[in-house]
């Protein structure tokens, strides 16, 4: 299922630096060697 | 969460939804404000090549349709060291393995009853029926 409204062409992904669960940074531009699966989700529970 | 699930890849927080959630566009005022789930597939030059963006919290992609469009990009396989086995460590709250099973039929017998009672959802209830087989099949595979 998909949410129409969140179709759009193809855009340079944003690029972003966020922590990883050891606390270092993870920032998408430095994995440019590979395609990145992002995949969100709302956390643990 | 990654030694305890044992995961093979990193998990990282936006905890105000401000570095990725919004600039992706799967922010959602719902429910107090949420990511909704999505799948983003950025390519090797930086481009993003696939998304998929949930209409509420309760949507799911099809596993095969994330491997299908990572298919699609062609690129080489990679090898990559399996995960080191972590150490489980259940929250209160955590599901034995063996009830995963009957829980995933139960939801599967709501949506089948769901989708029969009201016929403008049909089309949705046979889709969520269909990924409760997934998952069903799924927890069969898993080690008890």
């Amino acid at each position: 299922m998909t949410d129409a409204s969140a179709e759009r062409t193809i855009v340079t992904a944003p690029d972003f630096t966020l922590t990883d669960q050891s606390g270092a940074g993870w920032t998408l531009s430095d994995h440019r060697d590979a395609a990145v699966l992002l995949v969100f989700y709302r956390g643990d529970w | 969460m990654v030694s305890k699930l044992a995961l093979g890849f990193p998990l990282l927080s936006d905890a105000d939804a401000s570095r990725a959630i919004r600039p992706y566009g799967v922010w959602h005022d719902e429910r107090g404000g949420i990511a909704r789930p999505a799948v983003v597939i950025v390519g090797p030059g930086g481009d993003e090549c696939f998304r998929w963006v949930a209409r509420d919290f309760a949507d799911r992609i099809a596993e095969d349709d994330v491997v299908a469009a990572v298919a699609a990009l062609g690129l080489p396989p990679v090898r990559q060291a399996p995960p080191a086995a972590g150490t489980p460590e259940p929250g209160d709250t955590a599901m034995p393995v063996r009830a995963l099973e009957p829980y995933f039929r139960g939801a599967r017998f709501a949506a089948v009853a769901m989708g029969m009672r009201h016929p403008q959802v049909k089309a949705d209830a046979d889709a969520y029926v269909a990924e409760m087989d997934r998952y069903r099949e799924a927890a069969r595979t898993l080690r008890h």
